[in-house]
């Protein structure tokens, strides 16, 4: 029930998203745009080429990132988990910094330069914990990890000049609106394979939750799994934010609201769970930002914080 | 059979009419430069021979590009662009115009042609008197990183006016997709003042009006060159000049290349730090900052201070140097708006001879009698 109810919800926001917008335009046109009907040209590039791919955008990051951070929290045990742990957003900024504060390869462009950087940060984190065996110890090195490569982004925002420092900070504020057809058809792909990984690995993330030796115990092959988790992440979280930025709370907040609305542990019920959460939430957020012209990031905040706050609440089992 | 002969040569002869008739411009035949460059070295603007549309080439339109150029054809009187070519296409003059840098306004301001301004970056920070007055029906596109793409389709624009900063722009692959043209001014990267006013050319040529934008421009060096050798006549000695304020722990300084350093030069002083000759700012130590500071007669461009407090408010360690206790420090904030946009980023660029006047004065005052326009003396 609450699975149908979640998804009306999801589609009802989406279309929602395609209606309104800076542009005033009457639902017959937007209609006519979406089904290439009759209606003025500059009505249809709106409808098609900017608000239905924020609207895909806005779907797929939300479902992208609530999923990626509900696997970190089950991975390393951890509620304050999220998709950035492993420094996916560091190593993404630090490949931004490079090419938007020190000019380095701007040929590039932005969102390669990101996706470089998150996967150079995640290949040496999954090289470097292929040795390790305390997941813990992965935790740590991933959070001094983002830290030296935080530092070094630093230095370069330091001694850049105040236009290219203006665009670093507005990227590091994260947007839905800057990606193109030929983006998505990278997109889309990436997204989807990174969720067929997490629905291979419910089981794994289930047998975890009672602890790595526990999972060992029940014949689990921990690296492996490990191992298609940090991919499944970097697919999803480290895509979404090489186009995007680095969209934060979502992917930290989902989970918990998707483990409350649904009162269960079992992830065959919290992925696609957090999924829709993750995709209806970053849909009003997107909607709400559009209202007031701000930047993602911060409505993902204000908004997504009495969420959380309301859903904490209303838990009984929580309050006294 | 001889009536078929016939009736083969004349067709072939009809095809091969018909063929040379058609020929279409190469992008070869745009190399008849229209506008000889003086003082700026980031674009050129060529024609063809018997064709009304021109072909605006833009050279390493950011910082640190290298053989970079990028290309706006301006189709005329229903020309169409030579075939193959991938540059941008403007289809007639550009009537509406969305401006992503304030210095664009006041190049087409110069030129008598800021209403056809209907789209801009932070329309809090702008200046210009004209568009603040139509500010309700002007769109506000937002910066780049988050631009309101919708709000840009709807202002209809005909071309994007943008600045690259260590890279492209960011809005380049979404306005291609949307198809609105747009064209790179590089006026910032050109450090001669006269270099970076004689890029309201380029502007010019983009609305149709190059002629008016030649008379605009050419009148500027005349009396920009005419001070400069004023003061080269009449002064001896040239006082020196400390620069900026420090952003932490480090103090910029600007290059002697730099447009800051080429027009106090050309105003008289002496800027007092010399081991920078590249071309961009170097930080140095607040140390060193403050030895040069002590031995400077004057200090110019303080930030965003109003007042000799502020100052000091900002850098305490410096009141005692010889320039603070005299008041001989000065900043480019006189023409500031209520939301603290400075028009000496937007206008000034337009008006290298107004900024040189104002430099002449502070360092000469008996050789300048009109009052300052973007500087002003810290009490």
């Amino acid at each position: 029930m609450l699975f149908v109810t979640l998804s009306v919800l999801t589609v009802g926001l989406f279309l929602l998203d395609l209606v309104v917008g800076a542009v005033r335009i009457p639902l017959g046109d937007v209609w006519a745009a979406l089904t290439g009907g009759d209606c003025p040209q500059a009505t249809a590039k709106i409808v098609l080429n900017i608000r239905l791919i924020k609207a895909i955008m806005a779907l797929l990051a939300g479902a992208a990132l609530s999923v990626s951070g509900l696997q970190m929290q089950t991975l390393f045990r951890n509620p304050l988990a999220g998709p950035y742990v492993l420094g996916i957003s560091s190593g993404a900024s630090l490949g931004v910094a490079l090419v938007v504060l020190a000019g380095v390869g701007s040929s590039v462009g932005i969102a390669t330069a990101a996706w470089a950087g998150a996967a150079a940060v995640l290949l040496v984190i999954a090289a470097v914990g292929h040795r390790i065996k305390d997941i813990m110890v992965i935790l740590i090195l991933g959070m001094m990890f983002s830290s030296g490569v935080g530092a070094v982004v630093q230095i370069l925002q330091y001694l850049s000049k105040e236009e290219a420092l203006k665009a670093f900070v507005v990227w590091t504020m994260g947007s839905l609106g800057d990606v193109t057809v030929p983006q998505l058809a990278v997109l889309v792909p990436s997204v989807i394979a990174g969720l067929l990984l997490a629905v291979i690995t419910i089981k794994p993330l289930n047998l975890l939750l009672f602890g790595e030796e526990y999972a060992v115990t029940m014949g689990l092959n921990i690296r492996r799994s490990r191992g298609l988790l940090f991919l499944s992440t970097t697919l999803l979280a480290g895509t979404v934010t090489a186009f995007c930025g680095p969209i934060g709370f979502i992917g930290l907040a989902m989970p918990h609201v998707a483990r409350m609305l649904f009162r269960s542990g079992d992830h065959r019920v919290l992925v696609p769970g957090t999924l829709l959460s993750g995709a209806a939430v970053l849909l009003l957020c997107d909607l709400v930002s559009k209202l007031f012209t701000l930047p993602v990031n911060a409505i993902t905040a204000l908004l997504g914080i009495p969420i959380v706050v309301w859903v904490v609440l209303r838990n009984k089992s929580f309050t006294a | 059979m001889k009536r078929w002969i016939q009736l083969a040569v004349v067709a072939l002869c009809a095809i091969v009419v018909a063929a040379c008739g058609r020929k279409s411009v190469s992008l070869e035949d745009f190399d008849k430069p229209v506008y000889m460059l003086e003082y700026a070295s980031g674009f050129d603007i060529q024609g063809a021979d018997s064709k009304q549309s021109v072909l605006l080439t833009v050279t390493n339109p950011w910082q640190g590009a290298d053989g970079i150029a990028v290309q706006l054809f301006i189709a005329r009187d229903g020309e169409t662009a030579p075939e193959g070519f991938d540059g941008q296409v403007l289809e007639g003059d550009a009537e509406r115009i969305v401006a992503m840098s304030s210095t664009h306004i006041a190049m087409l301001d110069a030129i008598g042609e800021v209403d056809r301004v209907v789209g801009v970056s932070g329309i809090d920070y702008i200046s210009n008197p004209d568009i603040q007055a139509r500010r309700d029906r002007i769109g506000d596109v937002g910066y780049e990183g988050n631009i309101n793409y919708e709000l840009l389709l709807s202002l209809d624009p005909d071309l994007v006016l943008l600045y690259g900063v260590n890279g492209a722009s960011g809005m380049e692959p979404k306005l291609r997709e949307l198809g609105i043209p747009f064209l790179y001014v590089g006026d910032y990267l050109e450090e001669s003042p006269l270099g970076k006013a004689e890029w309201l050319v380029v502007l010019s040529e983009v609305v149709g009006k190059r002629a008016e934008g030649e008379k605009v421009f050419a009148e500027i060096p005349v009396r920009y060159n005419a001070l400069k050798q004023r003061v080269a006549e009449n002064t001896l000695d040239a006082p020196s000049v400390m620069l900026n304020m420090p952003y932490g722990d480090s103090w910029f300084m600007p290059s002697t290349e730099s447009y800051a350093v080429r027009l106090i030069k050309d105003a008289g002083g002496d800027y007092i730090y010399k081991k920078n000759m590249g071309n961009a700012s170097t930080p140095i130590d607040m140390e060193e900052a403050y030895l040069l500071a002590s031995a400077a007669d004057m200090w110019l461009n303080v930030g965003m201070a109003n007042t000799l407090g502020e100052v000091k408010a900002a850098c305490p360690k410096f009141v005692d140097t010889r320039c603070f206790l005299n008041g001989d420090v000065y900043n480019n904030n006189a023409c500031t708006n209520a939301a603290g946009g400075n028009d000496y980023f937007e206008s000034a660029v337009v008006h290298p001879d107004l900024l040189l006047r104002d430099l002449v004065k502070i360092f000469h005052p008996e050789l300048v009698e009109e009052p300052f326009v973007y500087y002003k003396r810290l009490k």
